[in-house]
């Protein structure tokens, strides 16, 4: 016999310690607070030194602008740090002010984001959602714009943990619970189920801890199996991730805002449809080059998709040479500005090896520019 | 004939061999009708889509109506054979008078939760045309083509496309991916009489109800009860990678993942019951992944150590360490061997390295970086809701329950068959994505997971006999 009674305080029981799981989990690895004082802050364009009063920048660099950057002793998680502050007396009276961080997804780049005139005062930066902020924070660093009528001196820099109350964690969990997207590339892969950055607090590992420990509870408690009450504990919890797939699913149905790419997609087709017709199907004997610098891009496969049955390139980051091209040939080129050069006057396309005399069909940012090989190349 | 020839299209030769298989297994009970309309719609229609690549092959064209109207004949033909002995008569149909029964109302929810999901799916696929990405650079590609140009166009890789312009070729980076796929998407475009994103995707949507049925009669086969067998395929349908494979329409891994599950359970219904029928049935449908991704040659082998241990028991286990012993041995001894074999063209096969024609060279090389992320997309995203943690859950029951004095869940051959295949896609799982450069598609997040869904029919199903044997256990 089921003890009903006991089923449920299990449940409630599994559910308490799920969220002490949780707890555990974000207290382990929640980024700390940390502070950053004059001596980390280093000159990276301009001139500084550090002095008593705190890390001055006294002059930009000839292009107008002054950097300083903090290297940080241990990569952090961005979304550990929702916050952050700074101390920089005279960065108001700077022409323009900003900031920058490097991750490690690409340590060589910084992203910058220019500060508003209420963080200049404050000294306080809100991160949350900022689609940018994400990865693992390598260094952050300050631009100030020029010139300077006085110093500017960095005395703090501030990363502020996440809320570690247990109300923020709440609110935290609940976030990734009602976190729904729409339809991407990878979703032929992977569903995340969570928010892109998010890898402790999602929805599966919470369920997965709230079935085991309501489990373990009852089978405890009893001191005895249950197998259908333990598979109904477990079902349980698979609906229940079920029905928040099933709501995002319901979601997507007729989302208000379409993607970008997607509508870009859309032109490019209508206008290769167009060209099919007047063109490359008048001379189905015709190659057509797609040339591109990446040469598997979305624009590259949407370009050939679209073409269908004709006689198109899998894409190349050249242009053909005499022996792959003839006349009445058709080149699609995507970007390649610095590789390739169109004189309009002389009717010729050019890279560092091949010179194909062409005639311009059409050029557009969904089509690229797309060109016809004229005899005598 | 527009969208109706295109549906004519897709269930003509889902109806025959559905027919077909039921003709063969006569009766009415335990889902066997479920059996055949599942099974029947995978079968019928990679058979469609193989006769029309072999009328491209030898013929060149690519006109459908002769082999429409040879699956209509062939469906109306077992149509009438099934009515004859009278298959189609479902007798008194006695309506639930107790809905507060959990017997009526479990299914009926379960049902429930299916159609809604298809509704959803159905939705999507219709709104979002050919989204994913292998679809249209690759597979559906293939198929628009096909469809355009109504020949059978040969694809060659861009190189050979680049030095000849003669061939008549088109160029195809995936040109030695097997074809069996962009036919299916081809068939019902080529009776629209045009290339047609929706209709060409419309095979993928039958899969829903079609997997659905087959793991549902498969599992009644069994002997698991209606509403347990119709959680199981409740489970497989809820996993949110099948509906995104289904949505997102034109990927091959849910064909070879619906005949890899099918061929599982029929081989283990064949052990259990030692009906031949099962043997041709997973033989057949076990063969046919082969033709749908280089993958299923490989997840091919599952079945021999399978085979061994159901056969020989005990001395099947010590044959396998034997021959994986004398393999290693062999090939250590002499520095690796070559050879060619029919199917996979030249094979060179090291402690270090395999390469074949067919599906390219892996170099066994213990890979970094793996782990965080396969965790992260087996127990922390949502693909496969709790599947994962289960299976880790059933693998760790089955050798914990050696220790019981009967083994247990390993106690039948057929369990110790069943328990060998599962080890058998975990260990290939583990060697793919820890040894080989493979490891990549698990920290990019593109395939790793797709591998996975090639094994999950046939692990639900698993998971479904584990339960039946505990249950039958409590029982007895």
């Amino acid at each position: 016999m089921i003890s009903r009674n006991k089923l449920l305080y299990s449940i409630i029981a599994g559910f308490a310690l799920s969220w002490l799981a949780m707890v555990l989990i974000e207290g382990g690895i929640a980024g700390p607070s940390a502070r950053y004082d004059s001596t980390a802050f280093k000159i990276v364009t301009g001139q500084g030194l550090l002095t008593q009063s705190g890390f001055e920048v006294t002059a930009p660099a000839e292009s107008g602008q002054a950097m300083v950057v903090v290297e940080l002793p241990k990569p952090l998680e961005a979304a550990q740090i929702p916050q952050l502050t700074f101390k920089a007396p005279g960065i108001e009276r700077a022409a323009g002010a900003g900031m920058f961080w490097v991750t490690a997804a690409d340590p060589t780049r910084g992203t910058p984001m220019p500060l508003t005139l209420e963080q200049v005062k404050t000294g306080e930066v809100n991160l949350e959602g900022n689609p940018n902020w994400r990865g693992e924070i390598l260094r952050v660093g300050f631009i100030v714009q020029g010139p300077l009528g006085a110093p500017v001196v960095f005395r703090e820099l501030g990363l502020a943990g996440m809320d570690q109350s247990f109300g923020a964690l709440v609110t935290r969990v609940a976030r990734q619970w009602t976190h729904f997207s729409g339809w991407d590339g990878g979703a032929v892969n992977f569903y995340l189920g969570a928010e892109r950055s998010e890898r402790r607090l999602t929805p599966l590992l919470f369920t997965t801890f709230w079935v085991l420990f309501a489990a373990l509870v009852y089978v405890v408690w009893r001191g005895e199996q249950r197998r259908w009450v333990i598979a109904a504990v477990v079902l349980g919890g698979w609906l229940l991730l079920d029905l928040r797939w099933q709501l995002d699913l319901w979601q997507r149905h007729g989302q208000d805002e379409p993607d970008p790419a997607l509508m870009a997609d859309q032109r490019r087709q209508t206008l290769l449809s167009e060209l099919k017709e007047r063109q490359f199907d008048q001379r189905p004997d015709s190659r057509i080059f797609i040339i591109s610098a990446d040469t598997t891009s979305y624009a590259v496969y949407r370009t050939r998709y679209h073409l269908g049955a004709t006689n198109t390139s899998f894409g190349l980051d050249r242009l053909p040479s005499a022996a792959e091209r003839r006349a009445g040939d058709y080149l699609i080129v995507f970007g390649l500005r610095d590789r390739l050069e169109f004189s309009r006057s002389r009717g010729v396309l050019e890279s560092s090896t091949e010179s194909i005399p062409v005639d311009l069909i059409t050029n557009s940012p969904e089509t690229g520019g797309i060109f016809r090989i004229r005899s005598g190349s | 004939m527009g969208g109706l020839g295109a549906i004519l299209a897709i269930l003509a030769p889902a109806a025959a061999a559905a027919f077909f298989i039921k003709w063969w297994f006569p009766g009415q009970r335990d889902g066997l009708w479920p059996l055949a309309l599942g099974v029947g719609y995978a079968t019928g229609l990679l058979a469609a889509a193989a006769l029309l690549g072999l009328q491209g092959r030898f013929v060149g064209t690519l006109s459908p109506w002769l082999l429409l109207a040879l699956w209509v004949a062939l469906a109306a033909a077992m149509a009438v054979k099934l009515e004859r002995r009278g298959d189609f008569s479902v007798g008194e149909l006695a309506l639930p008078t107790d809905w507060r029964a959990s017997a009526v109302w479990l299914p009926a929810a379960v049902l429930g939760l299916l159609v809604v999901r298809f509704l959803s799916l159905a939705i999507e696929q219709w709104s979002l045309g050919l989204f994913a990405w292998d679809a249209f650079s690759t597979w559906s590609y293939r198929a628009r083509v096909w469809v355009e140009t109504g020949r059978w166009v040969p694809f060659v890789f861009p190189d050979t496309w680049l030095a000849d312009r003669s061939a008549g070729a088109q160029a195809l980076g995936a040109a030695h991916y097997p074809t069996l796929v962009s036919l299916l998407s081809a068939w019902p475009a080529l009776v629209v009489g045009r290339w047609h994103e929706a209709m060409a995707n419309l095979p993928w949507l039958g899969l829903f109800p079609a997997l659905a049925a087959g793991l549902y009669g498969l599992a009644r086969q069994w002997g698991l009860s209606v509403a347990t067998a119709l959680i199981g395929a409740w489970a497989l349908l809820s996993l949110p990678l099948v509906g995104g494979q289904i949505a997102l329409a034109g990927y091959a891994d849910i064909w070879l993942a619906t005949v890899l599950g099918f061929a599982f359970a029929a081989a283990l219904l064949a052990q259990r019951s030692g009906d031949r029928r099962f043997v041709i049935l997973a033989v057949v449908l076990a063969g046919t992944g082969v033709f749908i991704k280089a993958e299923g040659l490989v997840w091919l082998a599952f079945f021999i150590p399978m085979w061994l241990v159901y056969q020989w028991g005990l001395k099947g286990w010590i044959a396998l360490g034997v021959i994986v012993a004398a393999s290693v041995g062999l090939l250590a001894a002499t520095g690796g061997i070559e050879f060619t074999a029919p199917g996979l063209g030249p094979v060179a096969l090291s402690l270090d390295r395999v390469a074949t024609g067919r599906t390219g060279v892996f170099e066994f090389v213990a890979q970094e970086g793996v782990l965080t992320p396969l965790i992260v997309h087996l127990f922390v995203f949502d693909t496969w809701h709790l599947l994962v943690p289960l299976l880790l859950l059933a693998l760790v029951a089955s050798v914990g329950s050696l220790a019981r004095d009967d083994n247990g869940l390993l106690a039948e051959r057929w369990q110790q068959a069943a328990f060998i295949w599962v080890l058998s896609a975990v260990a290939a799982f583990y060697l793919l994505f820890f040894w080989t450069p493979a490891a990549e598609w698990v920290r990019l997040g593109t395939s790793g997971n797709r591998i996975m869904l090639h094994f999950a029919p046939a692990l639900v199903f698993w998971l479904m006999t584990l339960w039946h044997s505990i249950e039958r256990r409590s029982a007895s």
